[in-house]
């Protein structure tokens, strides 16, 4: 199925061209949060506090629990992947701008921004060469191996994630400390590395990390947040569509209509929750939406006709934001030390989790049962455990409350 | 003679009516209630916290106590006694000419257990070691506090020690702690090695609170070379755990560099003198 996006609107462009900006890692900026927003979560979290164990499910409102939930090629329709040519472009000019300060551009992101697409999307313009990060052995026995075979040719270099170059083991800081003090003195030629965020901090103690020409994505809120899921709708035949609560009935965001809006304050506070990172954002909104159940029929043959007519249909509902799993501050200590693991490596395996945490591997594979049962982490295809995107602001909280070292995203 | 006696008490008291003994009744159980209510909530509601705020909590246990006694104290006393300053005086003199002579200790605790909660050498949630016995304070009392130690045992001292003896806090109200693993090493190795790797060894333990800082001292000995690598953990209640951590992994990353460890860490004998 090819989908064509509408010419867009002077200024949908003049949105998109706004939004995605490559500034320095000092000038990322947090979205505001909304007075109600944060009540909310104070509220929510005061909840939790007194309130031991899972916390029963909400119960959701008549006209939601009628909705019916969209089939992928429909969700690709209304939140179509992010097009990540234009960043990827200005990411190529801000290298040629910076030539001068030296061969290697860092960028970093929180999880699931996206910076890793961008990232790849660059090297495939560029024609750069993109690296597989060394294995786990080869990273604890001090990978000189991986690092003298790196390529010596003039072709630029992507080095995509950082965050699986090392290990938090007493043995797995020399290889990444090496390879930076090698990149830093220019002797692996012209490259890019991406890290992220919360690997980004820790590296910062542990080891010499470039300061100069270090990038990440800025910042979304609410409007900029409207603008980029305006962007994302891919539509044939554009019609107006109009993106409402499905709990007060309230517009939300309305496409190529009339009026078409800022979002207000839902939007806001899905750029509060997911700190302006926008490729979280555009996942929780995927949760969100709902379809009519009249127009039920047919929708489970994912077929072009039946996506187009529903994305381009009059109303999309927005179901109730997905639930965090309930990680409160009295959450078992294993757990949290987890927690935090996953996300400094952004994701790793239960025999790794074992070999790093002070915990034997069947107690690892019961917390990873248990907080898969939650709701809070997921396996991935390659092995790895990571976050799941709707516990990934509960998670950061959680270990904010205890005193963990948290990113600066 | 003794009715003039008689007068005067009956100046100094007032009529214990009915409608004072419920008054009275009142306060007490009001003052009890709270008291009760505080010593539970606080430190149940602290228990599901982290950080600065929990210490927070806990410390404001004994002072809270301390008001509403005091408050209890100050509503009570002029249901009783006609207030005046004579009667007051004669009164409260009495009673600590009593306690004086007859409960010496206990109100040396007593008061020790006010300035304990105004000096705060130890709060709740805090490890300290007094005479010896090292826990973490789980109750601050009028008379005594309450340690649980490492072996999970609770021992009541009383802060009549706060007068002659020496208390040690470890964390003084605060989450860090700082925590100590030994490590004996052969004299034949590279120093500097071992240095860097017990740095990385502590930056790479889960338990580590990054804003402290990691030191490690080196000292010669006469049967090898004695290393203290001295960190901080993100919570005191971690701090067993987190020595445990150091000394496992800091051991199997000495081994792996191989390094030796002392055979003793005792002296070797004096080599006996000729003749």
């Amino acid at each position: 199925m090819t989908r064509q996006k509408p010419d867009p609107s002077p200024r949908d462009a003049q949105d998109e061209a706004a939004r995605w900006e490559l500034v320095p890692l000092t000038d990322y900026s947090l979205p505001p949060t909304p007075a109600a927003s944060a009540a909310r979560a104070r509220w929510t979290s005061l909840r939790r506090l007194f309130a031991r164990g899972s916390e029963p499910a909400e119960t959701p409102a008549r006209a939601e629990a009628d909705l019916r939930g969209l089939p992928e090629p429909v969700l690709d329709a209304l939140v179509a992947p992010v097009d990540w040519s234009g960043p990827a472009e200005a990411l190529q000019q801000r290298r040629e701008q910076d030539d001068a300060a030296g061969a290697l551009t860092c960028v970093v992101g929180p999880p699931r921004s996206g910076h890793v697409a961008l990232l790849h999307r660059w090297a495939s313009a560029a024609g750069a060469r993109v690296l597989e990060p060394p294995g786990a052995d080869e990273i604890l026995a001090g990978g000189r191996t991986w690092l003298d075979a790196w390529p010596e040719d003039d072709r630029p270099w992507l080095l995509p994630r950082l965050e699986h170059c090392w290990l938090r083991h007493a043995a797995g800081l020399a290889l990444v400390r090496e390879l930076l003090e090698r990149v830093q003195a220019g002797r692996l030629g012209p490259g890019v590395i991406g890290c992220d965020s919360w690997a980004w901090a820790y590296l910062r103690r542990v080891a010499a990390l470039p300061t100069q020409c270090v990038l990440t994505l800025q910042a979304f809120d609410g409007p900029g947040l409207a603008a980029l899921f305006r962007n994302l709708l891919a539509l044939d035949n554009p019609r107006p569509v109009q993106f409402r609560n499905a709990q007060t009935g309230k517009l939300v965001l309305a496409v190529d209509g009339e009026d078409d809006g800022d979002g207000g304050a839902e939007l806001q506070h899905l750029a509060a929750r997911a700190r302006g990172n926008a490729g979280l954002a555009r996942l929780l909104w995927r949760r969100r939406l709902r379809a009519e159940p009249d127009s039920a029929e047919g929708a489970d043959e994912a077929d072009a006709a039946t996506a187009d007519d529903e994305a381009s249909g009059a109303t999309i509902w927005l179901a109730a934001p997905p639930t965090a799993p309930a990680l409160t501050a009295d959450l078992d200590e294993a757990a949290a030390l987890l927690l935090h693991a996953l996300l400094l490596h952004n994701g790793l395996s239960a025999a790794l989790l074992a070999e790093l945490l002070p915990l034997p591997p069947y107690r690892v594979q019961m917390r990873l049962q248990w907080l898969a049962a939650l709701g809070a982490v997921v396996a991935g295809a390659d092995g790895r455990w990571r976050i799941h995107a709707v516990a990934y602001s509960a998670a950061r909280d959680l270990l904010r409350a205890q005193g963990f070292l948290l990113d600066d995203f | 003679m003794e009715k003039a006696v008689d007068q005067n008490l009956s100046r100094l008291f007032a009529d214990l009516d009915t409608g004072v003994l419920l008054d009275l009744g009142i306060i007490l159980a009001v003052a009890a209630v709270l008291i009760v209510s505080t010593q539970k909530a606080l430190p149940w509601l602290a228990n599901r916290l982290r950080g600065r705020r929990r210490y927070l909590l806990l410390a404001l246990v004994p002072l809270l106590r301390l008001i509403i006694i005091v408050g209890a104290f100050l509503f009570m006393v002029p249901k009783i006694i006609e207030p005046s300053f004579q009667n007051m005086v004669a009164v409260l003199g009495s009673l600590g000419l009593a306690l004086g002579f007859a409960l010496k200790d206990y109100a040396s605790s007593l008061v020790a257990g006010i300035v304990a909660i105004g000096e705060a050498p130890y709060r709740n949630g805090d490890w300290v070691e007094i005479d010896g016995i090292y826990g973490e304070v789980t109750h601050v009392g009028m008379r005594a506090l309450s340690l649980v130690t490492p072996d999970d045992n609770l021992v009541t001292i009383p802060h009549l020690k706060l007068w002659s003896g020496a208390i040690s806090n470890a964390n003084n109200g605060s989450p860090q702690l700082q925590c100590t693993a030994d490590f004996h090493l052969h004299p034949a190795h590279d120093a500097a090695g071992v240095l860097a790797a017990l740095q990385d060894v502590a930056l790479t333990s889960p338990y580590l609170a990054f804003d402290q800082p990691i030191a490690v001292v080196a000292q010669e000995q006469p049967w090898g070379t004695r290393y203290r690598l001295r960190a901080y953990p993100i919570d005191a209640r971690q701090q067993f755990r987190f020595t445990t951590d150091l000394t496992v992994r800091g051991k199997a990353e000495l081994r792996r560099l191989g390094i030796t460890f002392a055979a003793s860490s005792t002296a070797p004998d004096p080599e006996p003198t000729a003749g």
